[in-house]
C-alpha cells in the first residue's frame, strides 16, 4: 500500500511525547478564541496540555518587504494594517523612526495631537480587548457595552483621520489634519462619560465571581519568563515589571503629564486584565491634561517631507508603547527614496512566543483564558 | 561596556549616540562567539527585543537588539556571515524568545541558526524556497553606504572602533 500522508507539514513534524495515551489536536486556525487565524497544535493528556506549538503565518503579508519596495510616504498606510486595533501607535512608530533618522522636528501642537489621538486609540483597543476577552470566557453581553463606548471613540477619531479603523493620520513632521473644534468638544465630553462607565464595568464584570474564577491564578507568568521571551506591555506589567516605553525611553511630550504606570505583581490573567483597565484610566488622565494645555500652532512642520523625498543614509531604532507592548521600528536607509531595510518589532509576536512554555500543564479551557489575556492581534503577529 | 573590559570576545565596541540611532552601543562579534555574548547579556539582566537580518554586499548582517527593563539603553549585537555560508549558532538556548526571531530570519534571509530547537518555517509556507528579503546582487549596498555611526565622541577613524576610555561609555 502506498504511503498516505496525513495532516500537513506542521502536524507531521510535531513529534508527540513518549506516552501513547495522548491526543494531538489543532486549536485554530479558525478557533474563535484565537481572534483571527492563529493555530496551535496541542498535545493533550485528558484535559491537560502537555505540549503545544503555535503555528503562524496565515495572514502573513510581508510588510517588511513592502517597506523595501515603496517610498517612505507610500509605506504609511501599511502601518494601520499591521495592527488595526492600535493603528495610531504604529503610525507613530514609523513616522518617529523616519523623523529620528532625518532629524525632523515636530511642532508643539502636532505633538499634542499625536498624544491625544494615540491615547484615545489605546482606549478603544483596550475596550475591544475587554469585550472580546469576556466573550472568550463565555459572557456575551459585556462586548455590547464595550462596543457602545468604542463606537463613540471611532466616531471621534473619524473626524480628524477620515477613517474608522485603519488610520493613516500621522505624517513625517506632524499629522495630516488639524483637530476641529467638534473633535475637541466631543473629546472633552467623552472623558467624564467613560469615567462614569468604568464603575459599571467593574460591577458588571470585574467583580463577577465567574470571571474571577476564570482569571485568578490562571496563566502565571514570572518576571523571569517575560524577560527571557522579551514580553512587554500589559503582559510584562502584569508580572511586576515596571516597564513602559513612554517612561523608559521617553518620546514626544509624555514627560509633561502626570500619570502612572500601573504595575501588578501577581502575574496571572487577572492582573493583566486589571492592568488594561487601569491603563484606560491613565490614558483618560493624559487626555484630560493634554486637552487643557494644547497650544495653538502648526499641525505639521513647515518644510515637511514631500512624497518623493529621500532621507539621509544611516540607521535608527525607534520604539513606542502600543496597547500590546513595545512597538519597534528598525530602519536602515541608503539615502534613496525607498528604505533599504525596515524591521517591525511586533509586541504581540514576542508576547505570544512565551505561550508554549507557559501553557505546559494547564487545562485546555484555561489556555483559552491565557490566550485571551495576551491580547493577540494576529495581523500584527504575522505582519 | 568597552572592549578592554568586555567579558566576551568582541571585534569592536562603539558607544553610539542614543538620541540619533536608538542604540547606546554597537558590539561586533565573530559568529562563533555570539552565544557567549548572549549569555553575558542574559546575566546582565537584558531582555531580547528582536533579531534582524540585513543583506549587505559584505554578507548577511545579523543584528540582535537587547534592552533592559531596569536600566533602559538598547545595545545592538552584530555579526556578519558570508552569503555562501550563512550559518550562525543559535542563541535560543540562552534566550528562548530568540527562537521565533531566528526562524523568522531564516524564512526571510536563509540564514541558518545552528542549534535552533525547532527550525521549521514560521511565517512563510513550508514549501517556499525563496527568501524574500535577499536582495539582487546589483541592489546590494556595502555597509559604508548604509551605516553612519553616530559616535558619542568625535572619533577620527571612520571604520573600525577602537578602545575607548570607560567614562565615555557611561554618558549614554
Amino acid at each position: 500500500m502506498s504511503e498516505i500522508q496525513t495532516g500537513d507539514y506542521y502536524t507531521r513534524h510535531f513529534s508527540p511525547g513518549p506516552s501513547d495515551d495522548t491526543l494531538i489536536i489543532n486549536m485554530g486556525p479558525q478557533h474563535p478564541s484565537t481572534h483571527g487565524v492563529l493555530r496551535i497544535i496541542v498535545e493533550l493528556d485528558g484535559e491537560y496540555i502537555l505540549r503545544c506549538e503555535p503555528v503562524l503565518g496565515y495572514v502573513h503579508r510581508m510588510h517588511e518587504h513592502m517597506g523595501e519596495t515603496k517610498s517612505y510616504t507610500q509605506y504609511l498606510p501599511n502601518m494601520g494594517r499591521v495592527d488595526y486595533l492600535h493603528a495610531l501607535a504604529w503610525n507613530w512608530a514609523w513616522c518617529g523612526a523616519v523623523e529620528k533618522l532625518a532629524g525632523i522636528e515636530v511642532p508643539e501642537r502636532a505633538q499634542y495631537i499625536r498624544v491625544l489621538t494615540t491615547e484615545l486609540n489605546r482606549i478603544s483597543s483596550h475596550l475591544l480587548w475587554w469585550g472580546a476577552y469576556i466573550l472568550d470566557l463565555g459572557a456575551f453581553s459585556p462586548i455590547l457595552y464595550a462596543f457602545q463606548d468604542r463606537e463613540i471613540i471611532m466616531d471621534l477619531l473619524q473626524i480628524p483621520t477620515g477613517s474608522r479603523l485603519t488610520y493613516c493620520y500621522f505624517r513625517f513632521g506632524g499629522v495630516s489634519a488639524d483637530l476641529s473644534d467638534a473633535f475637541l468638544a466631543g473629546l472633552k465630553d467623552f472623558v467624564p462619560y467613560l469615567r462614569g462607565r468604568l464603575p459599571m464595568y467593574r460591577d458588571l464584570v470585574t467583580d463577577n465571581v465567574i470571571l474571577r474564577k476564570r482569571c485568578e491564578g490562571i496563566g502565571h507568568f514570572s518576571p523571569e519568563l517575560c524577560r527571557r521571551y522579551g514580553a512587554t506591555g500589559p503582559v510584562a506589567r502584569g508580572s511586576g515589571i515596571d516597564y513602559d516605553v513612554r517612561r523608559a525611553e521617553p518620546y514626544s511630550i509624555y514627560d509633561r503629564f502626570d500619570w502612572e504606570v500601573p504595575v501588578l505583581e501577581a502575574g496571572d490573567a487577572m492582573s493583566r486584565y486589571l492592568i488594561r483597565l487601569a491603563e484606560i484610566e491613565q490614558s483618560l488622565k493624559i487626555i484630560e491634561q493634554a486637552l487643557a494645555t494644547i497650544p495653538s500652532g502648526d499641525f505639521i512642520a513647515k518644510g515637511a517631507p514631500k512624497p518623493k523625498w529621500a532621507p539621509p543614509r544611516g540607521e535608527t531604532y525607534f520604539a513606542v508603547e502600543g496597547a500590546r507592548g513595545k512597538i519597534g521600528v528598525w530602519l536602515v536607509s541608503d539615502g534613496t527614496k525607498t528604505p533599504y531595510r525596515v524591521k517591525l518589532r511586533a509586541p504581540g509576536y514576542c508576547n505570544l512566543s512565551l505561550f508554549a512554555e507557559a501553557a505546559q500543564g494547564v487545562l485546555l479551557a484555561d489556555a483559552v483564558s491565557i490566550l485571551g489575556s495576551l491580547d493577540l492581534v494576529i495581523p500584527e503577529i504575522d505582519r | 561596556m568597552n572592549i578592554a573590559t568586555c567579558p566576551f570576545p568582541a571585534i569592536a565596541i562603539t558607544a553610539t549616540d542614543y538620541a540619533k540611532c536608538g542604540s547606546t552601543a554597537y558590539c561586533y562579534v565573530e559568529p562563533r562567539n555570539v552565544v557567549r555574548a548572549a549569555k553575558y547579556f542574559f546575566e546582565a539582566g537584558y531582555f531580547i527585543e528582536d533579531v534582524c537580518g540585513l543583506d549587505l554586499e559584505e554578507g548577511f548582517e545579523v543584528v540582535y537588539h537587547f534592552d533592559s527593563f531596569t536600566a533602559p539603553g538598547r545595545v545592538s549585537l552584530r555579526l556578519v556571515v558570508p552569503h555562501d555560508k550563512p550559518v550562525v549558532p543559535s542563541i535560543a538556548g540562552v534566550f528562548p524568545g530568540a527562537e521565533w526571531h531566528e526562524r523568522e530570519t531564516t524564512d526571510f534571509f536563509g540564514v541558518v541558526f545552528e542549534g535552533n530547537p525547532n527550525p521549521k518555517p514560521l511565517l512563510l509556507p513550508d514549501d517556499m524556497t525563496l527568501h524574500p528579503l535577499v536582495k539582487e546582487q546589483k541592489k546590494r549596498q556595502p555597509a559604508v553606504n548604509v551605516f553612519v555611526v553616530h559616535r558619542l565622541s568625535e572619533g577620527k577613524e571612520p571604520t573600525a572602533a577602537k578602545k575607548k576610555p570607560a567614562d565615555e561609555d557611561e554618558e549614554a
